[in-house]
């Protein structure tokens, strides 16, 4: 049973959060351009700088957070189960026992596939932390994770 | 896939049932087209296409079909799109068996089987004869016993004696008396009561046929000339005939709902009977309750009374299908806590030691409370100044609400179940056995990070998604940790069975 201590995510999963994050932002700018133009009367001019400013702003509040959030953000694996530590104000921990998973996800999306990243996602049979996610791992990683948590699960056949 | 039993078909009489069924479910389109605000003729178009939508229903029947294989339930339904479902007799959660007047004069039944997924039951069988219904039962029971104990061995340690049909075990049954307490208690009928009434009251024709009546009775009512005696002499009166009619309605639910509830243990089974008119037989496999609740509110103290439910896998809900959650809709502490113990043996009162939350939690909640005071306090004495700092008053309510809740507040853990209990006007004591836990979570807030406090939750299948049974607040974090390495141990050891 193969057993680690709390490891952190795969760097350049900070970078796909800030990148889409970024582009997020675009969206929450509008509203706040719009807000401030009228609110200043701006000119047409004017909009474009105030734009990009506000989303500078939006986004550096963004990348300082995310530092503290990817600290936060690791798991470990006990021969209990999978626990994952998250969170920077709301500091959140779950656990999912190995016995208790019922199936693994893996899922990937485009900007995950650019840095050979995967997202594991466990399900079990709970209601309201149903489904616990795990981002940011290496394809090979998350594959072996779940063969892991599948494995120790076989030995032991739940109904 | 090959099907090597002869299929089965709805009673004869379905078409009816189903029929009705659609009407119920449309009854709602129908009330706005008869209550309607206009009362004109595009009413009646409403009307008909409900009706038509309903007899379209009926053609059903003829696609229904059913087998009961070797280890599976088989429910081929649909007209256009059609499905075929396949439930295996070991994962069925909960047959339910519903029987209305109607049902009675045909001699036959609504059967529901539910299994661990989703909203909806797995199968609604509707209708066919009692015999057939007490045929599927038997054949459902025994063969999920033998694919169960082929398959591998249950961690209920319970040897599955064969017992007969006749051999229940009365638990707990419910006189006219106590259906009558728990109408009361319950204020069922206050919701629907208040809906309609405040429907039709915005409705000009309703509302005035309602004045007509009460001034036939009390005469001309001129509430332009009223004095204040005369508002709180009319206000108190109708206030005590709302009530009453409040209180009177909810009985009558409760009766319509739970005459003669009789719960009993056949087996490994719980056998729940209940109803006046639609009579309603629940059949829950005991290894299959997730969490057991004991609640009371403060009437139920009043009575010397407490209320005992269940959760089990599967989110069907009162929607969706028939429910079964009560093991005793009121019952007395001792008697709950010793059915409670019966219908799991591995909860032992005696070996539960409470644990109290932290001593310096009650600062927290006293705080919280406060809060919610101040809030609304700020524009009440931006308008009306001094008279704002009235709902100071409420502080002191808010100290004695905080220890109250620190007081009442509790938790225990033991190699077998987990317990919490809290609520200092509506207390709620839940368990759950460790087996059950689906997974384990552990909160910290910046308000518990300040005080060194976390909070701990599990989750288990079939419970509420918005609220948790079993959250245990204000704890310091190292026991936080300390439990959840322990809870995590203890679940990763024992076995999840359905």
């Amino acid at each position: 049973m193969k057993v680690f201590d709390f490891k952190p995510l795969e760097s350049s999963y900070l970078k796909i959060s800030r990148i889409s994050f970024a582009i997020a932002a675009i969206l929450i700018t509008i509203p706040f351009t719009i807000g401030s133009s009228v609110f200043w009367d701006l000119s047409w001019v004017w909009r474009i700088p105030v734009f990009f400013v506000i989303w500078f702003f939006i986004y550096a509040l963004y990348h300082w957070y995310s530092i503290h959030w990817f600290k936060g953000y690791k798991y470990k694996l006990t021969e209990a189960g999978l626990k994952i530590h998250k969170g920077v104000f709301w500091q959140q921990q779950n656990m999912v026992p190995r016995n208790r998973v019922q199936h693994i996800d893996i899922t990937t999306g485009p900007l995950e596939r650019r840095y050979e990243l995967s997202k594991l996602v466990v399900h079990t049979a709970g209601t309201r932390n149903a489904t616990v996610t795990l981002p940011g791992l290496l394809h090979q990683d998350a594959a072996d994770l779940r063969q892991e948590l599948i494995n120790s699960n076989q030995a032991e056949d739940t109904v | 896939m090959e099907l090597k039993t002869a299929g089965y078909r709805l009673h004869n009489i379905s078409p009816l049932f189903l029929f009705i069924e659609a009407i119920k479910k449309s009854v709602i389109p129908l009330l706005f087209g008869i209550v309607g605000t206009s009362g004109e003729k595009q009413d009646f178009i409403i009307i008909a296409i409900a009706v038509l939508a309903s007899v379209i229903t009926i053609v059903q029947f003829w696609f229904y079909h059913y087998w009961l294989e070797e280890d599976r339930l088989v429910v081929k339904e649909g007209i256009l799109f059609k499905s075929l479902r396949q439930v295996p007799y070991e994962r069925i959660q909960n047959l339910n068996i519903e029987k209305n007047i109607l049902h009675r004069l045909f001699n036959v039944a609504t059967l529901q089987v539910e299994s661990a997924s989703g909203a909806k039951p797995e199968a609604v069988i509707r209708v066919i004869s009692d015999q057939q219904v007490a045929y599927i039962q038997r054949v459902i029971k025994e063969r999920a016993k033998g694919s169960v104990e082929k398959g591998e061995q249950t961690q209920d340690a319970t040897v599955d004696k064969p017992i007969g049909p006749d051999d229940a075990l009365p638990l707990y049954q419910m006189s006219n008396q106590d259906v009558t307490t728990f109408g009361f208690i319950s204020h069922r009928a206050l919701l629907p009561i208040g809906i309609v009434a405040s429907v039709l009251s915005q409705n000009d024709y309703y509302r005035n046929k309602f004045f007509n009546v009460v001034e036939k009775f009390v005469g001309q009512l001129q509430i332009e000339r009223w004095a204040i005696t005369e508002w709180l002499l009319y206000g108190l009166g109708f206030t005590l005939l709302t009530l009453i009619t409040i209180w009177l309605s909810s009985i009558l639910l409760a009766f319509l709902k739970l005459y003669q509830f009789n719960l009993s243990r056949q087996g490994n089974n719980l056998l729940a009977q209940m109803g006046l008119l639609t009579k309603i037989t629940a059949n829950i496999p005991i290894k299959r309750i997730q969490l057991l609740k004991i609640k009371h509110s403060p009437l139920h103290r009043y009575f010397k009374k407490v209320s005992v439910k269940m959760e089990t896998a599967g989110g069907v809900t009162e929607k969706s299908g028939i429910t079964m959650s009560w093991i005793a809709p009121l019952i007395s502490r001792p008697d709950a806590q010793n059915l409670v113990t019966s219908i799991q043996p591995e909860v032992d009162w005696s070996s539960i030691k409470w644990k109290r939350l932290e001593a310096r939690a009650w600062k927290r909640v006293f705080k919280r409370v406060s809060f919610f005071i101040f809030l609304p306090m700020t524009p009440l004495v931006y308008f009306y100044h001094a008279w704002g700092l009235l709902l100071l008053t409420l502080i002191p309510l808010a100290f004695i609400y905080a220890k109250a809740y620190v007081k009442k507040a509790g938790y225990a853990i033991n190699d077998e179940i987990i317990a919490y209990r809290h609520g200092v006007i509506f207390h709620t004591i839940s368990v759950v056995k460790v087996a059950k836990i689906q997974n384990i979570s552990y909160l910290q807030t910046p308000f518990d990070r300040r005080n060194g406090m976390a909070r701990i939750t599990v989750d288990t299948a079939g419970s509420n998604p918005v609220y948790q049974d079993i959250n245990i607040h204000y704890l310091d974090v190292e026991k936080v940790h300390d439990l959840m390495s322990r809870l995590s141990t203890q679940v990763s050891v024992s076995k999840f069975v359905w």
